[in-house]
């Protein structure tokens, strides 16, 4: 196949302080009063090259992933390829129109109709007034927003307005669409229709650059996989292994700062009393760690008591971002309360994650002897839960749907026996 | 998909450097349509919701020249040209709205619409420019509301048609180089949104709005006449009132407004790159 997409040693550069520091003409006017020579420099800010170098190349008619972490480029190369902002050095090919897709209801007006921002959103998305008056019907009928066409945007609810935006964006006819985080929006029947719709745009030979952190969606939709980290392209290839090498670099990042050594850490009321260090799947506990959502975690603890206790536990902590506790593991739960003495013991504790929805957990310890509290320590590591696929279809539900997917076995029959088919 | 219907056929080579001027105007040739709806946008949503609606664009003028009438134009005997007094003003009034108004909203133009510009390629100059052509529909709403004017006070000389088309052409040209400045600056320094106000106003009473450039001495006419305002206000008058046009103070005004111009495009095209990383 052909390439559509050829990007050669692209690189941008940002001026870290652009805007904070003399964005003015008052500001200007003061820093070339007080130090002619910066002003006419104008250096003195410090670079920051938000891409290095990437190369690629991209084949017509593929679905291309984007994936990194935040920061790491992905939407300044978007951005790049959509003409939104020029490369600083290097250059790209690109065969085709792309239409992008950065955010969806860009240019949405709440003053005018459904009907008025409909045009004036796919005018500036880059149609001809003859393709949006021919795709009309079909935007209005995706978006599901038929009775109120012609009421101000303002008047929609937040999902309404985010289906009318999607709508159009859907029905661009570019040979390129660059899609950036669009499979949050709206609830999930509206997900499934935006993952359909992406699908058929796939399969309609059009080109799709894909950026997402759901890397479930990257890895059902995607052909080929792009990895960037810190502005460098760090991988390209099938979404399979490169997804699972982007893991496997996020795990290796986080290892290295992190420390196994509990001793030192803030303490709610006392000093150190009880828990000395920590490992979690072999590696340093203190950390932020990735893990895949179904799999098990292994927890290592060396627990010194400063004195002998009797009918002691270890108990393990999850909790969200807002101290929701999710679980608790009580070690006198599954075996009995242990006597300690001094010296160094330690503890174990393997358990399987209920599959968990992906997002930001954390983890807090404790260590008690009969119904008192020696040790605590909250929030001592950070685990970042990610989906690759429930159940295979590639949906991964967001927050509100719960915390918990429980893996459950679905069958769909008439009742004379007969399959049902899948939904077509 | 018809690909050769399309004016992507070539592919699109991005890079550091500018595209040439002529790659620009054709790109912007191409996006008229694109120009079009930015220019609807902006008129629905400056009348679709004043009941007044179209007659607000005149009302502007005709209140602002009653309140003139009220406290100049009884006791003072200004000269008007040999102009009807109300004519005189309305027209002076009229160009001047249509001048200040594009300034005012073409400076805010890629300011205002910074969420585009982070999100969405097309050529930036397109917003200035719907400001611009919105304005003009304006002034053209407002020519009706003048020849009502020159009606009912008995403006008997027959107004020449080029010579308004000119000058109004040329006054359109130099909104469109002060819009596309100033709103290429308002990106980078923002406080330009506060000096161009102030800027306006000194050059409201430089310019031959409410009383006639016969007034300005002798000495200082110079001077004066380097605004271009001078020399297309006055032409425009004339040209209404069926007299000869002052070819020196206009060819003046139109090479001023073509520096402004030539200005204006090369600062517009040197912060064109860099428009999505500041606004």
């Amino acid at each position: 196949m052909s390439t559509i997409i050829l990007a050669e040693a692209l690189s941008k550069q940002f001026d870290l302080a652009p805007r904070a520091a003399y964005g003015t003409f008052r500001d200007q006017l003061a820093l070339a009063v007080r130090s002619p020579r910066r002003w006419w420099r104008r250096s003195d800010t410090e670079p920051l090259w938000a891409l290095r170098d990437v190369s690629f190349a991209i084949r017509a008619g593929s679905v291309t992933g984007l994936i990194g972490r935040n920061g790491a480029g992905k939407s300044t190369l978007l951005k790049i390829l959509s003409r939104i902002t020029r490369p600083t050095t290097g250059r790209a090919v690109v065969h085709g129109r792309i239409a992008s897709l950065l955010e969806v209801g860009t240019g949405f007006h709440p003053e005018l109709s459904g009907r008025h921002n409909v045009f004036l959103n796919g005018a500036i998305l880059g149609m001809t007034r003859r393709e949006i008056a021919a795709n009309f019907d079909a935007i209005v009928a995706f978006a599901d927003v038929e009775r109120f066409i012609d009421t101000p945007v303002k008047f929609y609810s937040t999902g309404m307005y985010l289906r009318l935006a999607f709508a159009v964006a859907a029905h661009l006819e570019a040979e390129i669409l660059a899609v950036d985080e669009v499979l949050a929006v709206g609830d999930l029947l509206f997900q499934r229709k935006c993952m359909g719709k992406m699908a058929d745009v796939a399969r309609s030979g059009r080109t799709v650059l894909l950026v997402s952190h759901n890397l479930a969606a990257i890895q059902t939709l995607s052909d080929d996989v792009l990895v960037l980290d810190r502005g460098r392209l760090v991988g390209h290839g099938p979404p399979g292994e490169t997804v699972a090498q982007f893991l496997d670099q996020l795990q290796g990042r986080e290892g290295g700062e992190a420390s196994s050594d509990l001793r030192a850490l803030p303490r709610q009321s006392r000093a150190h009393a009880g828990l000395v260090e920590g490992l979690l799947n072999q590696r340093p506990l203190v950390a932020s760690h990735t893990l895949v959502s179904g799999h098990d975690l292994a927890f290592e603890l060396v627990v010194d008591l400063p004195e002998p206790r009797r009918q002691c536990f270890v108990g393990i902590n999850i909790e969200d971002d807002f101290g929701v506790r999710l679980w608790s593991l009580h070690s006198h739960w599954e075996i009995p309360r242990f006597d300690l003495q001094t010296g160094a013991h330690r503890v174990r504790c393997r358990v399987p994650v209920p599959p968990l929805v992906s997002g930001q957990y954390h983890i807090g310890l404790e260590v008690g002897a009969g119904t008192e509290r020696l040790d605590l320590l909250e929030r001592v590591a950070t685990l970042h839960v990610v989906q690759t696929g429930h159940g295979g279809t590639g949906e991964t539900p967001g927050r509100e749907h719960g915390y918990i997917l429980a893996p459950a076995d679905w069958s769909v029959v008439s009742t004379d026996g007969t399959p049902v088919s899948p939904e077509a | 998909m018809d690909l050769t219907d399309r004016q992507f056929v070539r592919p699109t080579i991005i890079a550091a450097d500018d595209p040439s001027l002529w790659a620009s105007l054709v790109e912007l040739w191409t996006f008229r349509e694109l120009l079009l709806t930015l220019v609807a946008r902006e008129l629905r949503l400056r009348y679709a919701q004043t009941w007044v609606g179209v007659a607000w664009v005149a009302l502007k003028p005709l209140v602002t020249m009653a309140l003139l009438w009220a406290v100049f134009g009884l006791a003072a005997d200004l000269p008007t040209e040999g102009m009807p007094r109300p004519v005189f003003f309305f027209s002076g009034l009229m160009l001047w709205f249509f001048f200040s108004g594009a300034i005012t909203d073409g400076k805010d133009s890629l300011v205002a619409n910074a969420d585009l510009i982070r999100k969405v390629y097309f050529p930036r100059a397109l917003l200035p420019l719907a400001i611009v052509v919105a304005r003009l529909v304006d002034l053209a709403i407002m020519l009706v509301f003048l020849a009502g004017v020159m009606l009912m006070s008995d403006s008997t000389a027959w107004p020449s048609l080029p010579g308004l088309a000119v000058t109004v052409a040329v006054l359109t040209a130099l909104s469109t180089a002060v819009g596309l400045l100033t709103a290429a600056i308002n990106v980078r320094y923002r406080d330009a949104t506060h000096v161009v106000p102030v800027a306006l106003q000194l050059l409201m009473f430089a310019s031959p709005i409410v009383y006639s450039s016969t007034l300005v001495p002798a000495t200082w006419a110079w001077a004066y006449a380097l605004n271009p305002l001078v020399g297309l206000f006055d032409g425009f008058r004339a040209a209404l009132t069926g007299r000869a046009l002052d070819v020196p103070s206009l060819l003046l005004a139109v090479v001023v407004t073509l520096t402004l111009l030539v200005i204006a495009i090369t600062v517009f095209r040197r912060l064109d790159a860099s428009f999505a990383d500041y606004v």
